[in-house]
């Protein structure tokens, strides 16, 4: 076991690789609950690859991450895993976004038999006919409420504009169709591909003995026999930054439209620390262009182009990024054309050195902040692994960015790259 | 816990290393009705927005830039007929950023944005005035987006008309376009010259440093008799049933139900175990009825409201399933009434509720929210709470069952399911 301190941030991380594969990490906190993720690198994008002991491609329905995670709760003796551990006294649940499925724990005491209850009902599946079939009953209710959320429809709109064949313009959920389709069989293959340990993070973070817990992981998984660890193959899509949509226009039972406007980033291929980088580097850039502290945003104000909601943000991965600027607006021709002029615009900027130190010092601050909350810490620790760097290291990783740094995106705003969605109230 | 007066005002210090930030709370006790909640809720805008010094959001967000991302806010939220607006400032601790000024510095901006807001003899400042009135009218309006809260705020009104469970802290329309600047300047100057202020601070930091920080503080702060909760009784009626229609895909099933139960009552805690076990968790009889044994919903659960003396059952169903839905949880009630416990869910419900409670420790705003809730009740830590859950027993939970009456059952349905 590897103990590693960070003396910037006040942490210790405890961490191993287990024969098997599994990666292990821990921070002990002295909090009264302790934070447990197993995760998987298995999300809603993919849906073609190699299945283990195989050596052809295979196609597989959407939403499949999503619907596995609900079924991993279902145990072999009919009992349900939320309701063992709540009968421990923890808390359970689970997500799945594009990247990761995410087993979580939340306890305050029993803590050993959660963490070995956790490790255990991941890693046992148990699919049938009956219930499968029963379980689409409850994600189409699910599917069913996101549908009637603008925050939800606003954010697929844009992301089916921004991209003609990345699987990550589809809903996590899936459609009603794809789930409706999906089987017990695809279910135990996707399981046997992805949840392989070498393909998984364990992480623990609260009120642990982290010698204590390392053992207890290690014994947990010594008695589990699994095939030999192999990467997985699957075949991911990638596209270049124009857009596939322009513009697009849906209607709901609303009283104010809602707009969000997209910039599409071009794939780069990142080494270790640098998709962070980049990362940060457009949160500052977009920060100095419509963040509480420019002219800009008084102005989108004054003008009454923005009425509430206003936001901006980025999303990065291996695979896709994009941008998105969104809010509630009357004006949303007026609100569009704005938008896209400001984007186009940082086609050629020029940074203010004083705000950019500002942006800087509160990135910093609101970094060391978020290490108040175990949430931030556990899945900090698996966002930053998965994007090959180390969420310990951020500090740093800060202070080294130099304006002239941003110049690089420059050659991101560009027109093709752009694209728009609206909600418009029924009439 | 350490509790110390500055300038008359009671202090509370929770001193801890858990924490990498240091957070205030000075918060002001007043009375919360129909007539002033918008005028609250505009005020903790404006005051949160600018200051004199401070006149723009560019130089109020350059300011807690500088202060490494401060948080500032004030707020404003209803305990029955109370009301409590809470000013927060939350700092990283200065060792981690080796930085000798920013205790004081984030102190004045605290005490600038309480004391100075941005006004000129017309009151408030007009132009800052009129964005955040627009923005609060566009707040009021959005609810109709929400379908959930909408659908909550729906029945509320239907249960109690004329009852504070109808009045919105987020405001009305109506009381808006009633507020001008003067008048809301007047508000402010009542705020601080006659509510009864307390400050409560957590973080690794000692009452010595605090004190000389906030000694100038002045409040009249007078001492006043608060209403935190109902003590109105409430008997059974005939259960009514509305229904509203948009076009939505999912059906949002309300269920209100009153007890004559608030935090004050010797039934408190059995009550809140009670909706645990009834719909407040994973593995209640809610969730494993209508989602695991009937896939009626994906979201379904209730919640509790001791302020007001309500319990509230909601679901997302199909709504053709809503007789369905709505046989099942009351029939479930029924079962408790009729003393058929589940003694195991009994335990895993005080476990979970328990292991909730320790959690509140573990974050600065959640800590410092419950101790200032319990301030105006009787006064319990969560340890104490914690205690008193675990002596709950299976008739406790009877009788508290047995104090839960449906009122009305709200739905709201999408057009083409209207006549199901």
């Amino acid at each position: 076991m590897e103990v590693i301190r960070y003396n910037e941030i006040d942490e210790t991380v405890y961490t191993e690789t287990l024969e098997n594969g599994l990666q292990v990490l821990i921070v002990p906190k002295n909090y009264n609950k302790t934070y447990a993720a197993f995760v998987t690198k298995f999300g809603s994008t993919i849906n073609r690859f190699i299945p283990i002991g195989s050596d052809d491609y295979i196609t597989i329905p959407l939403g499949i991450a999503h619907f596995l995670e609900h079924k991993m709760f279902e145990m072999k003796d009919g009992t349900d895993a939320g309701n063992l551990l709540a009968n421990l006294g923890a808390d359970a649940n689970a997500f799945t976004d594009y990247g990761q499925t995410a087993y979580i724990t939340t306890s305050t005491s029993n803590t050993n038999e959660v963490l070995n209850l956790l490790l255990d009902y991941v890693q046992e599946p148990f699919f049938n006919d009956e219930n499968v079939k029963k379980e689409q009953g409850i994600i189409i209710q699910e599917l069913m409420m996101y549908m009637d959320k603008p925050g939800s429809r606003i954010h697929l709109g844009l992301l089916q504009n921004l991209f003609y064949k990345n699987p990550i313009r589809e809903d996590i959920v899936g459609t009603v169709d794809s789930i409706k389709s999906i089987t017990k069989e695809i279910l135990y293959t996707c399981h046997e591909t992805f949840y392989h340990p070498s393909n998984m993070m364990f992480v623990v973070v609260g009120n642990v003995n982290p010698e204590e817990i390392m053992d207890l992981v290690r014994n947990n998984q010594g008695k589990k026999q699994f095939p030999e660890q192999q990467d997985v193959v699957k075949e991911m899509i990638v596209e270049d930054n124009r857009v596939f949509k322009k513009t697009d226009t849906i209607k709901m039972d609303i009283v104010m439209p809602k707009v969000a406007v997209g910039l599409k980033l071009p794939f780069k291929e990142y080494g270790p620390d640098n998709l962070i980088i980049e990362d940060t580097k457009i949160k500052i850039l977009l920060e100095l262009t419509f963040g509480s502290s420019t002219q800009t945003y008084q102005e989108l104000l004054d003008l009454e182009l923005i009425n509430t909601g206003f936001s901006y943000s980025v999303y990065l991965d291996d695979y896709c990024g994009y941008i998105k600027v969104q809010a509630n607006t009357f004006k949303v021709e007026e609100f569009k054309e704005y938008i896209k002029d400001k984007l186009l615009n940082l086609a050629n900027f020029e940074i203010d050195i004083e705000a950019f130190e500002k942006i800087k010092k509160a990135l910093l601050g609101s970094f060391i902040k978020a290490f108040n909350n175990l949430e931030f810490i556990a899945h900090g620790i698996i966002d930053y692994k998965f994007k090959n760097s180390n969420l310990f290291k951020t500090i740093e990783l800060i202070s080294n960015i130099k304006v002239e740094d941003l110049n690089t995106l420059k050659e991101y705003f560009v027109n093709k790259a752009i694209t728009d969605f609206t909600i418009l109230p029924k009439a | 816990m350490e509790k110390f007066e500055i300038n008359n005002i009671e202090t509370t210090l929770i001193k801890t290393n858990k924490f990498k930030t240091i957070t205030f709370f000075v918060v002001l006790f007043g009375d919360f009705t129909k007539e002033n909640a918008t005028q609250r809720n505009l005020l903790a805008k404006l005051l949160q927005s600018t200051t004199k010094n401070y006149p723009t959001k560019k130089a109020v967000a350059n300011k807690l830039f500088d202060l490494y991302d401060a948080n500032i806010f004030a707020n404003s939220f209803p305990m029955y007929k109370t009301n409590l607006t809470v000013f927060g400032l939350q700092i990283v601790n200065p060792s981690f950023v080796q930085d000798d000024v920013l205790l004081n510095e984030a102190i004045s901006f605290f005490k600038e944005m309480i004391f100075n807001p941005n006004v000129d003899e017309n009151g408030f400042n007009l132009n800052e005035f009129n964005e955040k009135k627009r923005n609060l009218r566009d707040n009021i309006n959005n609810i109709y987006n929400n379908k959930t809260t909408y659908a909550f705020n729906r029945l509320l009104e239907i249960m109690g008309p004329d009852e504070i469970i109808n009045v919105n802290s987020l405001g009305t329309l109506e009381d808006l376009e009633k507020i001008t600047p003067e008048s809301l300047k007047e508000f402010y100057d009542n705020l601080i010259k006659n509510e009864m202020a307390k400050i409560y601070v957590t973080g690794d930091i000692d009452q010595d440093v605090i004190i000389p920080l906030l000694n100038d503080l002045n409040f009249s702060n007078q001492r006043r008799e608060l209403e935190p909760s109902s003590k109105e009784t409430y008997t059974a009626k005939e259960v009514r049933q509305v229904s509203d229609t948009q076009n939505i895909n999912q059906a949002q099933l309300m269920m209100g139900f009153r007890t004559n139960t608030n935090a004050l009552d010797e039934l408190y805690v059995p009550m809140a175990v009670f909706n645990m076990m009834f719909g407040g968790m994973v593995s209640s009889d809610l969730f494993r009825v209508v989602r695991e044994e009937n896939s009626l919903a994906y979201s379904v659960g209730s919640s509790i409201f001791f302020d007001n003396r309500l319990l509230i059952v909601s679901a997302g169903i199909d709504a053709k399933n809503y007789e369905l839905a709505t046989d099942l949880i009351i029939k479930e009630l029924e079962e408790y009434k009729q003393g058929k416990v589940d003694s195991d869910l009994l335990q895993v419900a005080k476990d979970n509720l328990n292991s909730s409670l320790s959690e509140t420790a573990d974050d600065p705003f959640s800590n410092l929210t419950f101790i200032i809730k319990n301030s105006l009740l009787k006064n319990y830590s969560s340890e104490d709470i914690i205690e008193l859950v675990k002596q709950v027993t299976v008739e406790d939970i009877v009788k508290a069952s047995r104090d839960v009456e449906l009122d009305v059952i709200y739905c709201l349905k999408g057009e083409e399911n209207g006549s199901n």
